[in-house]
């Protein structure tokens, strides 16, 4: 079976009145699909991520994730269907740095009472699961120290970062460059670890990056600017 | 819940929030301080005249009789003649009248001539009678009750023997010291001017002015004590009469007839009424000082905008982090509101509690400089109206940061630009 997780329709954005950034006729993805999404810098990857997870509404056009129409969903109801079913990661500094390795990795469910349900279910306890997560991502001995996310190296800090996005098991994973803050060494044992993750939860993957080598981990790799009509291309 | 992460959030950035919630606190403190110094001066006032239904004196202002009578403040121009304190003591309106002679002095207090029965009629605070602490009202001619401040201040006890100075200047120089007078009697403390009154009968005022003319002795009109106790001591002058009514509805009569009274120009006085337009007079500064206070409040408010504002700036990052994983706007903004009020909150009630320190500590300054007696340091109900318009005002205080915050992550989408 292959649902549909993802669909743009002559989606359009422009930050500025005439200059578009965005402007696809038409993109699925397949639930469970692994997809790393290029592009040089500037192309429009992270506001496309943004259009994804209803932060930012498209100016025409309609975004469908997980059968829910995006652009027509309330202000508020955006919000929580964000929370309900998109666990995203940043490029980096993901986590607050105030909070608890676990209270990071648990703040996730506070904003989605289905997350916390799922969570709860699984693991009985909210604590249970973040502990279980972050334990399987390879943060044992920094969970049992109680060490702050400051003290943690940035590899760490984004595995921490997956933890929140998979707790409560979220339908799809989008991250925006998570990687260009590592090595190669840790980037390659990270991007394993996503993916097997992302199995295990079966959940469908949008990672962005600009990092070739990438490739050969997933499903299926979109160049940006095959399916985007707008932006500048040869800037890079 | 999101709750907890303000906190957290708040705590992180502790250091700098402490100094918000100092400028808040000292304006608060302020405030209060003023507040409270006002209400108090007020009941101090009122407190001194609780039981006194007029106060009879030569003619003149209204507010300067009250002021010299009860509250030492300024001399008389003018005393009154002891037949018509006689007729107003006679009157049968009138439950009760003592005289009030006052001019001179000891070691800076003001001696006041009065009768022994004053002590059963003066009232102050809530209908409070005037106690003693030790011993009892005067019954011989040189006989003295001092107030509580007097005896603590000049450490005197029933026995001690004191002269009064002619005069009321703290270095006079004609001393009455022919005819020293043994303390009998001091008096509980009262938060009034008694306090700070030495009172000896009238015919001692007399007596002790026997041989004087125009503020100086009379060589050679020396009478020895025993002469002077066999003289027949009739005051022929006052300074004032305080009054209390059989009933209150007779003192508006009574105070009319007074003040049209054709064999000496007199004037009834309405201690209340007198002291509205006392508190007329001060309005003005007490105005100005509440302004004063309210304007560092305003700037207290201003520097936590300013920290607020300047924090979103690094704080951009935590906000789209809370918007990925499904914060709402409202969630943002409630979130600077939060902070905004929590911050009010802690500076107002450091401010109060500073303020409570201030009046404890710098109460008896004032009672001993101003006769200020600062009652209780405690919350008043009218307190409470000031205390949460400064958190209301905290509060709203975030809506502006938040609203700002709102934005940033509405034009941010999901990546934080700079
Ligand atoms: N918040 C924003 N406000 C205005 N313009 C923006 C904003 N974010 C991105 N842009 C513009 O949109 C274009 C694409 O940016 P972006 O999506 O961040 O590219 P990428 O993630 O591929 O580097 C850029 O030209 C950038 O200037
Ligand atoms: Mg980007």
């Amino acid at each position: 079976m292959s649902m549909v997780a993802v669909t743009l329709e002559q989606v359009k954005y422009s930050w500025k009145k005439g200059v578009p950034t965005i402007d696809i006729p038409k993109c699925d993805i397949k639930e469970g699909e692994k997809v790393l999404i290029q592009g040089p810098s500037g192309s429009g990857k992270s506001t496309l991520l943004s259009l994804l997870t209803g932060l930012l509404i498209p100016d025409s056009g309609t975004i469908s994730v997980m059968g829910h129409d995006v652009t027509l969903l309330s202000p508020s109801k955006r919000d929580g269907f964000r929370a309900d079913h998109i666990g995203f990661i940043f490029q980096q500094f993901n986590l607050l740095p105030y909070l608890s390795l676990k209270d990071n990795v648990m703040l996730a469910c506070r904003f989605s009472p289905a997350r916390m349900q799922r969570a709860l279910l699984q693991y009985v306890s909210m604590e249970n699961a973040a502990e279980h997560l972050l334990i399987k991502l390879g943060l044992e001995q920094q969970l049992r120290q109680n060490v702050t996310v400051s003290e943690l190296s940035i590899g760490q800090q984004q595995r921490v970062a997956v933890a929140r996005a998979l707790i409560g098991s979220p339908e799809v994973l989008i991250a925006d460059e998570p990687t260009s803050a590592l090595d190669a060494a840790s980037r390659d044992a990270f991007i394993k670890l996503l993916l097997t993750e992302t199995s295990q939860h079966n959940s469908t993957l949008l990672l962005v990056s600009h990092d070739e080598t990438l490739k050969h981990y997933f499903d299926r790799t979109i160049l940006l600017k095959n399916i985007n009509n707008a932006g500048v291309y040869d800037a890079a | 819940m999101l709750l907890s992460v303000a906190l957290a959030s708040s705590w992180a950035r502790r250091h700098t929030l402490l100094f918000i919630v100092l400028t808040i606190a000292f304006s608060v403190m302020l405030l209060l301080s003023v507040e409270k110094i006002r209400e108090e001066v007020r009941d101090s006032f009122n407190r001194s005249v609780s039981g006194t239904d007029l106060i009879v004196g030569a003619r003149g202002g209204e507010l300067q009789l009250i002021l010299y009578s009860i509250f030492h403040i300024g001399q008389a121009s003018n005393n009154m003649s002891w037949t018509s304190f006689e007729l107003i003591k006679n009157n049968k309106q009138v439950a009760w009248a003592e005289p009030i002679s006052l001019g001179d002095s000891h070691k800076g207090f003001r001696v006041v001539g009065t009768s022994a029965s004053f002590f059963e009629h003066y009232r102050t605070g809530l209908q409070k009678k005037l106690l003693f602490q030790q011993g009892k009202g005067f019954s011989d001619l040189f006989d003295t009750v001092v107030g509580a401040d007097v005896a603590r201040q000049l450490g005197y006890q029933v026995g001690s023997r004191i002269t009064l100075s002619h005069g009321v200047g703290k270095t006079s120089f004609s001393e009455h010291d022919d005819r020293p007078f043994s303390v009998i009697g001091i008096l509980q403390p009262t938060g009034t001017p008694v306090d700070q009154s030495v009172f000896v009968s009238s015919q001692a005022i007399e007596a002790i002015h026997d041989g004087w003319q125009a503020g100086s002795r009379i060589r050679g009109q020396q009478l020895s004590e025993g002469e002077i106790r066999k003289k027949i001591l009739q005051p022929k002058e006052l300074t004032a009469v305080l009054v209390g009514m059989k009933s209150k509805l007779g003192t508006f009569h009574l105070q009319r007839q007074i003040n049209n009274y054709k064999a000496e120009p007199l004037q009834a006085v309405l201690p209340g009424v007198a002291l509205q337009q006392l508190w007329q007079l001060i309005r003005v500064a007490e105005n100005a000082l509440l302004l004063v206070s309210a304007c560092v409040v305003l700037a207290g408010f201003i520097g936590m905008l300013a920290v607020l504002l300047t924090s979103l700036g690094t704080r951009r990052k935590e906000m789209a982090i809370l918007r990925s994983i499904g914060a709402t706007p409202w969630h943002i903004i409630s979130l600077l509101v939060f902070e905004s009020t929590l911050v009010s909150l802690v500076g107002t009630i450091t401010g109060m509690l500073l303020s409570f320190g201030l009046l404890m500590f710098a109460g008896p300054l004032f009672e001993l400089h101003f006769g200020l007696f600062i009652q209780s340091a405690g919350l008043s109900l009218e307190d409470l109206p000031i205390l949460l318009g400064v958190i209301f005002a905290g509060a709203l205080t975030g809506l502006w940061p938040g609203y700002r915050a709102y934005q940033m992550t509405a034009a941010d989408g999901l990546t934080v630009r700079y």
